[in-house]
Parts: C-alpha cells; sequence; structure tokens
C-alpha cells in the first residue's frame, strides 16, 4: 500500500473539521452566541458609515465603548457576501488551527506524520469549538493567528526564515486583538527560560520582540487610549463582574476545566510537557511553548482573559506537546518484539487514543450548534423592532443583551460587553429580580429606573429563571401581552408616582 | 567640547522642560479657566489658605496635617496674593529639578548622552505635568531633594553659605514628604555603590515610615487591596493614573534594569529595600512612592541608547521600533497635556463656582465629590460632601443624594447638612454622573416646590433648595 504523505494527510485532517465545523454551523440560520451579533450590529454600522459604533446608545442603556476595530472591518467586507460566506469563514478560520497546530509539532518534535494527529486534536480542543463553532467572535482569529506567530517565532530561532511573514501576522494580531500583549508577555518569559538554561535570545528574535512590544503599546495606546485613562486597568481587563466570575469559576470546577481541554489531551499533553523538559537544553522552542502555559495561566489568573478563552489556548499548546508523548510511544513499541507487525499495532493504539478525543470533540460541536439562537427568538425582536418606541429599553437577561440590540434595535439593561459598563452587579441583580419578583411594585421601580416598557419572555429566558413567566404580569391594567407565540412580549403601562 | 555639550543640551532641556510645563497653565489662563485643576491641588491651596488665617495660628487641628509644603505655599499666597502664582511657582520648581538633575548625574558620572535622553524622559513623562503645573507637596519634596542632592555634590559645599542653603533646602523636603530624601539618598547610596550604608539606609527608610504613619497619612489603604491589578493604576498614566509613567517609559525602564543587571546584582538589597519602600508607601500616598520611582527614567534613557546602538539585522525594522518608542512618549504626553487642559474646572465651570462664592446666603453646597474642594478654593462655601474628612459614610451619602428618586428622603438629608445650594455641572449632566434626563435627583429637581434653578450658563446649573 503507497504511503500516504503526512502534507496529504493533514490536508484530510484539516477537511475533516472543517467539514465538521461546517456540517454543524450549517444545521441552523442562526449564530450559536449572542457575541456573534454585536460584531454583526458592528458590521453593518461600518457598511453604513465606514466607521464602527464607538458611542452606543443601546448597550447598558448608551455608554463609550473602545476596541480593535480590524476584525469588524474584516467581517463587515465579508458581509457583502452573505451571511452563508460569514459561517464558512468562521469555519476556516477555526479549522485552519489544524495546519498551524501541525506546522509547529513538526518542526519542533520532528514526528511528521503523528504531528498531523497533534493538529488534528488542536482543532478538536471543546474549550475551541465552544468559543469558535458557529461564531463570529475575534477570538478565533485571534487564536489561530497567535499560534501562527508562535510557528515563526520558533523558525526565526532556528534562523530558517520567515521574518517579514512573522512581521506581517504580528502586525494583524496587534490590530485584530490585545491578546498581542499577551504574546509579548510569551516572549519576555520566554527570553527568561532561555537565560535560566544559560542560553541566548537570537539577534532576530529580540530585535522582534522589541519591535512587536513597542507595536502592541502603541496599537493599544491608540484603540484604548480613552478608556484606559478613564477607567483604568480594571475597566481593560475583561471587566467580567465578580458574581458572574464565580458562577464561571464554579461552573467550570477542576472536572470542567479538565473536560474543556479534554482529560486525554490533557494527560497526552502533560506527559510531553515532562518529556520535552527532559531536553531542555536541546529543545529551546519547548521553553516558548511552556511560556504560552505561564502566561496564560497568570492572565487568567488576573482576569485578563476569560477562562473558556485561556483554557483554548492551553488546549492547544497540550495538543502539540501530546505529539511528544506519541513519539516516545511509538518508539516504545518498536522496542517491543511483538508477533504483531509494528505498524499496525502503532496504529490501532493511536486510533485508541484518537477515539475518544474526536469523539468528545463531535459532541461538544454538536451541543454547541445546538446552542444556536432559535428563529422564535429573532421573530419576536423583530416584532419588537416594527411595534416599539424608539427610546424604550427592554427587560432581557444578560445573555440576550446583543440579540435585542442587534434585532430589535432597542436599549437593553445589560450585556456581555463589560467594559466601560456602569453598576453592573446592580443592573445584573435588577434584571434577575425584575422577572422572579412576586411583588409588582419591585417590578415597576425597577422598570422606573431603566425606563423598561417590554419584557421578553421565550423558553430560553423561563428556564434561566426558573419561572413560566412573572407573577405581576397577571395584573392586566399594568402589563398587556402583547406577543403572544413561543415568545411572549408583554407591554409595561404603569409607572409609580 | 565635553563642557561645549554638556552646557548647549542644558540650556535646550530646560526649554523642552519650560515648553512641556508651561503649555497647560497657558492655554488654560487664555481660556479663562482656573489654572489648578486638581482636587488635590485645590485641597493643598485650602489648606495653606487656611494657614494664613488669623484663627488659625499655624494649624488646622483635626481637618488636615499641614506639612512645610503648605507653610511654603502660604507665605507664597501672603506675598502675591494670586493663586496663580502658585502654578507658575511650581513650574519654576520643574527648571530646578531638571536643572539638579542634570547637575547631579553628571557629577555622578553618567554619561552626558545618557542624561540627556533620561531628561527628556522626565521631561515628557506625565507625572512631570501633572506634578510640576499643581500644588502638590511631591513635586515640591522632589525639586527640593534634588536641588539638596546638587548642592552637597557641588564643590562650594564647603563653604558655609553653600552648607545653610543645601541643609535648609532639604528640611523643606524633609518636611514635604520624608521619604524624597531618603529615595534620594538610596539612589546615591546605589550609584556610589556604598554597601556599608545598607543597614543605615534601612534603618532610616522603617523609622521614616513609622514617622509618616503616625504623622497620620494612611490613605488610599484601599486603593491597593481592591483588586491586584489597581496598583498598575497609580504607577501606569495610561492605565488611569493621575501621573504615573507613560506604558512605553515603563516598559523601556523594566528592560533597561534587566539589561543592566549583572552590572548591579550587588546592589540587589538596595533594590529590594526601595522595592519593599514603594509598595509600602503605595499604601500612603502613591505619588510619593512613584517619585520613588523616578531612577527608572535612567534606565530607560540607557534601552534608548542601546536601541540606537545596536546593530539590527533589519534596519528598517530599527527605524520602526524608534519610531514606535517615540510615538509612544509622545503619545502619553500629549494625553497628559490634553487632560489637563480639559480637566475640571473648565472655565464655565469655573465661573459658575465663582457665582456662588458670590451669592448671599447661609448653607452649604452639593455636587459631585470632586468639585467640593474647587467649591471650597474657589467659592469658599461649605460643600458636601465636606472633603477634608474624607469619610465613607459622606460619601456614600452624597452618591444616595445624587442618585435617589425619593422626594422625602431627599428632603431630609438636605435638611440634615444644611444644603442650600446645588452645582449641577455639564460633565455631571453627560455621564460624569447621569446618563439620562431623568435619574436620580435630576427627575426629583422637576419639583418647583423643593428646588429653583438660580443659575444656567452654558449647561451649568446652580439649583437653590426652597425647603
Amino acid at each position: 500500500m503507497p504511503k500516504l504523505s503526512h502534507r496529504v494527510l493533514v490536508l484530510f485532517a484539516f477537511l475533516f473539521v472543517f467539514g465538521i465545523r461546517v456540517y454543524f454551523a450549517a444545521q441552523h440560520g442562526t449564530f450559536s452566541s449572542d457575541e456573534s451579533y454585536y460584531v454583526l450590529r458592528q458590521a453593518e454600522h461600518i457598511k453604513a458609515t465606514l466607521t464602527p459604533i464607538y458611542n452606543d446608545p443601546l448597550s447598558y442603556g448608551g455608554k463609550f465603548v473602545s476596541f480593535l476595530p480590524t476584525y469588524h472591518y474584516i467581517i463587515a467586507g465579508l458581509s457583502f457576501f452573505g451571511s452563508n460566506v460569514l459561517k464558512l469563514f468562521s469555519a476556516l478560520v477555526g479549522a485552519s488551527i489544524v495546519v498551524v497546530a501541525y506546522l509547529i509539532a513538526a518542526d519542533i518534535t520532528k514526528h511528521k506524520y503523528l504531528a498531523v494527529l497533534g493538529g488534528l486534536f488542536a482543532g478538536l480542543v471543546p474549550a475551541f469549538l465552544k468559543t469558535s463553532l458557529n461564531s463570529l467572535t475575534p477570538k478565533v482569529l485571534t487564536l489561530v493567528l497567535f499560534f501562527v506567530c508562535v510557528y515563526y517565532v520558533i523558525k526565526i530561532e532556528k534562523a530558517r526564515g520567515g521574518f517579514s511573514l512573522l512581521l506581517l501576522f504580528s502586525v494583524l494580531l496587534s490590530l485584530v486583538s490585545p491578546i498581542a500583549l499577551l504574546l509579548v508577555l510569551v516572549l519576555w518569559v520566554y527570553s527568561g527560560l532561555l537565560k535560566l538554561q544559560k542560553l541566548k535570545l537570537r539577534s532576530k528574535s529580540f530585535e522582534y520582540m522589541l519591535f512587536l512590544t513597542f507595536l502592541t503599546i502603541t496599537f493599544n495606546q491608540l484603540a484604548l487610549s480613552k478608556l484606559g485613562l478613564e477607567w483604568g486597568i480594571l475597566g481593560l481587563i475583561s471587566g467580567v463582574p465578580s458574581s458572574l466570575l464565580k458562577q464561571e469559576l464554579l461552573g467550570l470546577s477542576w472536572v470542567g476545566i479538565i473536560s474543556s481541554i479534554n482529560a486525554i489531551l490533557l494527560l497526552l499533553g502533560v506527559y510531553g510537557a515532562y518529556i520535552a523538559v527532559q531536553k531542555w537544553s536541546e529543545k529551546r522552542e519547548v521553553s516558548l511553548l511552556l511560556s504560552v502555559c505561564i502566561v496564560f495561566v497568570v492572565a487568567v489568573m488576573l482576569r485578563f482573559v476569560d477562562l473558556t478563552q485561556a483554557v483554548s489556548y492551553l488546549g492547544v499548546t497540550f495538543a502539540i506537546m501530546s505529539v511528544y508523548t506519541f513519539g516516545e510511544l511509538v518508539a516504545y513499541i518498536k522496542k517491543l518484539k511483538l508477533r504483531l507487525p509494528g505498524g499496525l499495532l502503532t496504529m490501532l493504539i493511536l486510533t485508541l487514543i484518537a477515539l475518544p478525543v474526536l469523539g468528545f470533540g463531535l459532541y461538544e460541536a454538536n451541543s454547541q450548534a445546538e446552542k444556536a439562537i432559535p428563529n422564535y427568538e429573532i421573530r419576536g425582536l423583530l416584532w419588537l423592532a416594527n411595534n416599539s418606541e424608539e427610546d424604550v429599553c427592554v427587560l432581557a437577561p444578560l445573555e440576550l443583551g446583543h440579540l435585542v440590540t442587534y434585532f430589535a434595535k432597542r436599549r437593553v439593561i445589560a450585556d456581555t460587553n463589560f467594559i466601560n459598563s456602569k453598576d453592573i452587579e446592580e443592573r445584573l441583580r435588577d434584571i434577575a429580580l425584575a422577572y422572579t419578583t412576586p411583588y409588582e411594585t419591585n417590578a415597576i421601580e425597577i422598570f422606573d429606573k431603566y425606563g423598561v416598557g417590554y419584557i421578553f419572555l421565550s423558553p430560553r429566558v423561563k428556564n434561566r429563571f426558573g419561572i413560566d413567566k412573572p407573577s405581576y404580569v397577571a395584573d392586566a391594567k399594568c402589563f398587556e401581552m402583547v406577543y403572544n407565540q413561543t415568545v411572549q412580549i408583554y407591554k409595561v403601562k404603569c409607572t409609580l408616582k | 567640547m565635553h563642557s561645549k555639550i554638556k552646557k548647549g543640551w542644558i540650556v535646550v532641556w530646560l526649554l523642552v522642560g519650560l515648553i512641556s510645563l508651561a503649555l497647560v497653565p497657558v492655554v488654560r489662563w487664555h481660556t479663562q479657566a482656573p489654572l489648578i485643576h486638581s482636587t488635590e491641588g485645590f485641597h493643598n491651596l485650602r489648606a495653606a489658605e487656611l494657614l494664613n488665617e488669623p484663627s488659625s495660628l499655624g494649624f488646622i487641628i483635626g481637618r488636615t496635617n499641614p506639612n512645610l509644603y503648605h507653610y511654603a505655599l502660604s507665605l507664597l499666597l501672603r506675598v502675591f496674593d494670586n493663586i496663580n502664582a502658585v502654578v507658575w511657582f511650581h513650574v519654576v520648581l520643574g527648571l530646578v529639578l531638571v536643572g539638579s538633575a542634570w547637575y547631579t548625574l553628571m557629577k555622578l558620572n553618567l554619561s552626558p548622552k545618557l542624561v540627556s535622553i533620561s531628561l527628556g524622559l522626565l521631561i515628557v513623562s506625565p507625572s512631570f505635568v501633572y506634578l510640576f503645573t499643581q500644588p502638590i507637596p511631591a513635586g515640591f519634596g522632589l525639586a527640593m531633594a534634588a536641588l539638596g542632592l546638587a548642592l552637597l555634590l557641588s564643590p562650594n559645599i564647603e563653604k558655609l553659605w553653600c552648607r545653610l542653603i543645601a541643609a535648609l533646602v532639604l528640611i523643606l523636603s524633609i518636611g514635604s514628604g520624608l521619604l524624597f530624601l531618603v529615595s534620594a539618598l538610596i539612589i546615591v547610596l546605589g550609584v556610589l555603590n556604598l554597601r556599608k550604608f545598607k543597614g543605615f539606609v534601612a534603618t532610616v527608610m522603617a523609622s521614616a515610615t513609622i514617622i509618616f504613619y503616625l504623622l497620620g497619612y494612611h490613605r488610599a489603604i484601599h486603593l491597593a487591596l481592591s483588586h491586584p491589578a489597581a496598583i498598575i493604576n497609580a504607577i501606569v498614566f495610561d492605565f488611569g493614573g493621575r501621573s504615573g509613567f507613560g506604558f512605553g517609559t515603563l516598559v523601556l525602564g523594566v528592560i533597561g534594569v534587566l539589561f543592566t543587571w549583572k552590572s548591579h546584582k550587588a546592589l540587589t538589597t538596595v533594590y529590594l529595600i526601595l522595592i519593599a519602600a514603594v509598595l509600602g508607601l503605595f499604601m500612603l500616598n502613591d505619588l510619593s512612592a512613584l517619585s520613588l520611582f523616578s531612577v527608572l527614567y535612567v534606565f530607560a534613557g540607557y534601552m534608548v541608547i542601546k536601541l540606537l546602538q545596536h546593530k539590527w539585522v533589519l534596519p528598517a525594522l530599527k527605524l520602526t521600533t524608534l519610531i514606535l518608542v517615540c510615538f509612544s512618549f509622545g503619545f502619553s504626553w500629549m494625553n497628559s497635556i490634553t487632560i489637563g487642559i480639559a480637566a475640571s474646572p473648565t472655565p464655565s465651570e469655573g465661573q459658575a463656582i465663582e457665582w456662588l462664592g458670590n451669592v448671599k446666603g447661609e448653607g452649604s453646597v452639593l455636587s459631585a465629590p470632586t468639585y467640593a474642594p474647587i467649591i471650597q478654593a474657589l467659592a469658599h462655601r461649605e460643600c458636601f460632601p465636606d472633603p477634608w474628612l474624607n469619610s465613607n459614610t459622606a460619601f456614600n451619602r452624597t452618591l444616595s443624594l445624587l442618585y435617589s428618586r425619593n422626594l422625602k428622603h431627599t428632603k431630609q438629608t438636605l435638611k440634615q447638612y444644611n444644603i442650600s445650594y446645588i452645582l449641577i455641572t455639564k460633565k455631571m449632566l453627560s455621564g460624569g454622573v447621569w446618563n439620562s434626563a431623568d435619574e436620580g435627583l435630576l427627575f426629583l429637581l422637576r419639583n418647583n416646590e423643593t428646588f429653583k434653578r438660580v443659575y444656567e450658563v452654558n449647561g451649568n446649573q446652580v439649583w437653590q433648595v426652597l425647603s
């Protein structure tokens, strides 16, 4: 049987992951994350005015938002070709991590065939699928660009060229996300680790490090300076309110974190890191991957990135490191004097390892696709867009905030864009109280406070707050049901005098 | 030739320093805005004014802890009788710092190029612009410490007059913030590598911190404890600090420390003491703590020279990096200037506060807490919350007054604190306090039995409380 080239295999792996992403994304006409609709709103504004929305009148009743808009411009450009192209773009970018991880793994381990498996595993990291499948967030492109830069740093460390491409991708990464600042930190930690081994950073890497340091500082100063000056570092951090952070941390216990990376992948990666550290002084690039792990663990502790995002980066790094484990395993099998052909046994064992990783990846992809925004919610929101007063605020939970601002084009009490938002904790408490309180006066007081004119009630909302409907809506004088399908919408007619 | 370079550069830097410092006051003066634009500045100004009142007898016991700086300021106000003179006095202090720092660093045998670049970075730093355009003891103490050091290193120190002046300025420095002198000592000891003095320095630092604490300077402890990243706010100007380092300078300075580590590894103990002192001082006064970091400008200057001298593989990358470095410095500087120019009180806010000063009638004025020291200093009226008390209860009461829509409760509180006027500025209306026209107190102002608008110019309003 002719042996397939590793390049062909990596193409198959890429097409497999791309296929999975397209298949699950195509099952629904909508995106799976609320944040995607924020990106779409920005993109549509760019299409109409050529500028993003910096003074958002709908988010938190009106606020200034500050961000790097490059990704939104890319989406604005692609949206001319329709929403299917956006879904394809998201799948393409997400699946390309297979190729990037393969290139890194092949370069550092020299196991070109086994690196394909590393690439495939990187494409199936559950946390990454959770963030990126059927989603339009800039996090996907950021992660891929981050690892492309890591790959080219490894190349220049080995004096194998690619400097111009490294500069190009670094500029792009710095323009897309402040995560570029973490790449800078990774490089500084890397140079520190090299120092520990009495090794020196190559001249080109050193120059690149200095260049990237000031490039990211400049871009972020330009994009975030107003916010930084007004809100300080706490405003620039992900801004996740502590109550939500607690929920996130409680929801993602150690078991949760392990399953987000995938337990098998984690074991393979940790063992791979252990093997790599044994050859530390010979393999300087290992220090680079370890630096990625160190920086992201610290970053998540300081709340610079959210937990799922950090776990995605760690998952991809472990997938790359797992190739060391495969290499060791294959070498061990070769040493065994078994009656079975060595190649067959290797294939069998690798398949046995790969199957649960694939299975779990498919399960995560499916559950992510099922989170697609249901059409009945969109119909309800479109009804609001056509039948409600323009300056009214809609009561909707945090998870539906961007959907309301995108489809209904109405104000919300809170959405997941926490940066530069006032009284987040209080707003979240008020939303929960407004849905669950048995007292009409409490609810109306909250509605008065934010100018709420409509209550949005969908199966997701009912499930979220464990209610069938707020008990106070029974008072027909103050609350009128104006839309009654799968979603119910109530109009608020009373105020406290 | 060597002395020619020295003289030429010092003139250049003094001129650049003058431009950097004078820009904000000149623009504010041109737009007729009050030259002082910081809460702390107004606070210190009021302290100095109170010292001049006959009843104070030189003490304002229970209200503040006046130090030598406040006495110097009160003397200045007596002589010139103009609060703008205070700002120009600080500009001169800034130039004194530049000149003294130049002289001291040259005396310590640092290369003229390094001294020039370090001073250049200092001059365009947000800290420099803030500390030497506002009446803040930190700027005064730093300038006095630098002048004292320069005099100590001068050949004239053998003469009596020079010793007397050096002693006077060092006492002024100690009196306006004891740790400035200690910081200067550490820098000198560090540079001169006088290891035998390390124990002495540690003792002085510990005593100074205890004395400072006992004097009552234990504010802002919550700052360091609220979030691990909050301390960065105070250090990095671009991340929300009032002054602080520009992000670029800080990064270059830290890289500079790392790169020169081998040559000053022996001073690890001194650095550890310095770091401990800075962290401790952050709990007391972040501006003083920042001043201890001034040595970072020298390391940043060193890195700029390294960047220039390093042979790059790609010369275009070198040029790009240098442009980015310069942009980073320039951006922080421009931001600090812009903030200084646009800061409260704006010309129209100044007019409204002046109007409040002229209106007859008793009672205090309610406004956003940031305006309280401004009203006290410019309108000479009692304020709520009282900026001298610095109490959390008063602060929370103010917030509850500004955000409450409960008329009964609001009337009770207004009566309880004898509030007869409410100052509402344009900035407060556009996101500073409220986001919509009927939020909190704005909703209650519709009640014309309780409130009456008595002033409105350029969006700034004064409301009288009727009952």
